[in-house]
């Protein structure tokens, strides 16, 4: 990382970063795109580093709670409506391409775009799990609500998920429904 | 061929190394131009704005003697123990909106307010300052702004003894918040809600200047559960007609604005995050950033250790 303190902390920071850095990037871009997830990076680490002593020894849902809440402040500022077509779009450039192999391409675009239809909660549910590979309970810390709650929340968006793999699988969420579907 | 899943896709880190890389530097950046302040000279705003986690990335406008008041407060009422009586009763915060409804008679509502039964646990009462122990009455209390979203109401009083006390009245919940002149909270929830935890949040009781608004004080409870219930207040300043609360989650919810005193509440376990003010002919004034951080942490804890 590169900051000159020369004790145990930098150190420490300097490990955090290396290990976790690229995830919550990957949870920012998932969020508010490319552009503006270095900001939510920096901000989260920032935090950490002027909060070291409380950083818990497994820092990732520590680090993602951060993340989360910095990204409110940032949509706090935007004021934008929260279009299907922006989280698809997002969830395109964050997603791998998956194995390869014949109709992985459409399969994977049917699954993000029913992704992109989960009301913002499900969608997050899932993702922490899946993505994220957080436990219910650290997933739990990170959305904000009881591990009772987040189960309930994911297991709800598994069944949403399903239900909305097929292409014409309509929004669910009432400002998502604003948006035009492509293609 | 097996379906593809969510975890097939799972990100290739890093996702953007130029990305990481600019963050790297920003981060470097931040890190080398406080060391270089700290070097300088003590700065007693920064330095309790760096106390408060709060970052220099973002514009804040929050005075030193707000965020000294809130972190204190926060570290004072962990220590309180609040009682739900029946968890398993679910309440319903129905018909729930970020944009306010008439509150109707409002005097009624304040005498129904005053009536909640005033019975406060504190863990440490030892502890407790005279002066909270005086303003937890309510009576001869006044109501002065009603908040109503739903069936709910939001009622916030003053009287002559001293601070803030307020109360939120539903169908099926009732929950009486006084706020005494050291800032601390005291909640006495008669309904019920499936979470068990709560918090108060002090914040700054002295009035603001024109064009502006403060934060006086909020409770989040039933931390833990869902639905949860926050309720924030404070005063509005001279040519302020209008405030807009927003959430940690990004929720903007419109407060009602009456006699000098804003008033919302909402049914989640998120925290005051910004204050923003309205002019009478529509101007958003100078926003105010609250300490989210501090208690979203706060609240995240007590979440988890409930669990």
């Amino acid at each position: 990382m590169g900051i000159e303190q020369g004790d145990g902390d930098a150190q420490r920071f300097a490990a955090m970063w290396e290990r976790y850095a690229p995830r919550i990037q990957a949870y920012a871009s998932r969020h508010v795109g490319r552009d503006d997830a270095q900001e939510i990076v920096a901000e989260t680490f920032l935090v950490a580093w002027r909060r070291l002593s409380v950083v818990p020894g497994e820092p990732l849902p520590w680090l993602l709670v951060v993340a989360r809440n910095t990204v409110a402040n940032h949509r706090r500022s935007q004021h934008r409506a929260r279009l299907v077509s922006d989280e698809l779009a997002r969830l395109r450039d964050v997603a791998a391409p998956g194995p390869a192999a014949d109709g992985v391409v459409e399969e994977r675009d049917a699954l993000l775009r029913a992704l992109a239809t989960l009301t913002a909660a499900e969608r997050e549910a899932l993702l922490l799990v899946a993505w994220d590979g957080l436990a219910p309970a650290q997933a739990a810390q990170v959305a904000g609500c009881s591990v009772t709650a987040f189960k309930v929340r994911l297991h709800r968006a598994r069944k949403h998920l399903d239900v909305g793999r097929p292409a014409d699988a309509a929004p669910r969420d009432g400002r998502l429904a604003l948006a035009p579907q492509e293609g | 061929m097996r379906p593809l899943t969510l975890d097939d896709l799972r990100p290739q880190a890093p996702l953007d190394p130029d990305g990481l890389e600019a963050a790297r530097i920003l981060v470097l950046a931040q890190v080398a131009q406080t060391a270089q302040a700290a070097a300088d000279g003590p700065d007693e705003g920064r330095d309790d704005a760096a106390d408060a986690g709060v970052l220099p990335l973002r514009p804040r406008r929050v005075t030193p003697r707000r965020v000294a008041a809130m972190t204190a407060a926060a570290a004072a009422v962990a220590a309180v123990a609040v009682l739900v009586p029946n968890p398993s009763d679910p309440v319903a915060f129905a018909g729930w909106s970020t944009v306010p409804s008439a509150v109707g008679d409002l005097e009624a509502l304040g005498a129904e307010c005053i009536a909640i039964p005033d019975e406060v646990e504190v863990s440490n009462p030892q502890d407790e300052d005279p002066q909270d122990v005086a303003s937890r009455s309510l009576r001869d209390a006044v109501a002065k702004v009603g908040d109503r979203r739903g069936s709910t109401s939001l009622v916030v009083l003053t009287s002559p003894g001293g601070g803030f006390q307020s109360c939120v009245i539903g169908p099926d919940f009732r929950l009486a918040s006084v706020v005494g002149p050291t800032g601390s909270s005291f909640s006495n929830p008669s309904g019920d809600l499936p979470g068990e935890g709560a918090i108060g949040i002090g914040g700054d009781r002295s009035f603001p200047s024109a064009g502006e608004a403060t934060f006086a004080s909020g409770d989040i409870v039933g931390i833990g559960g869902d639905p949860a219930l926050g309720i924030a207040t404070g005063r509005v300043g001279e040519g302020v007609t209008g405030v807009e609360l927003t959430l940690s989650d990004g929720t903007v919810i419109q407060a009602t604005v009456a006699n000098g005193l804003w008033a919302a509440w909402w049914p989640t376990q998120d925290v005051p995050a910004g204050l923003t003010p309205i002019g009478a002919d529509g101007t958003r004034l100078p926003t105010a950033d609250l300490d989210a951080d501090e208690y979203a942490q706060l609240v995240w804890q007590i979440a988890d250790a409930g669990a």
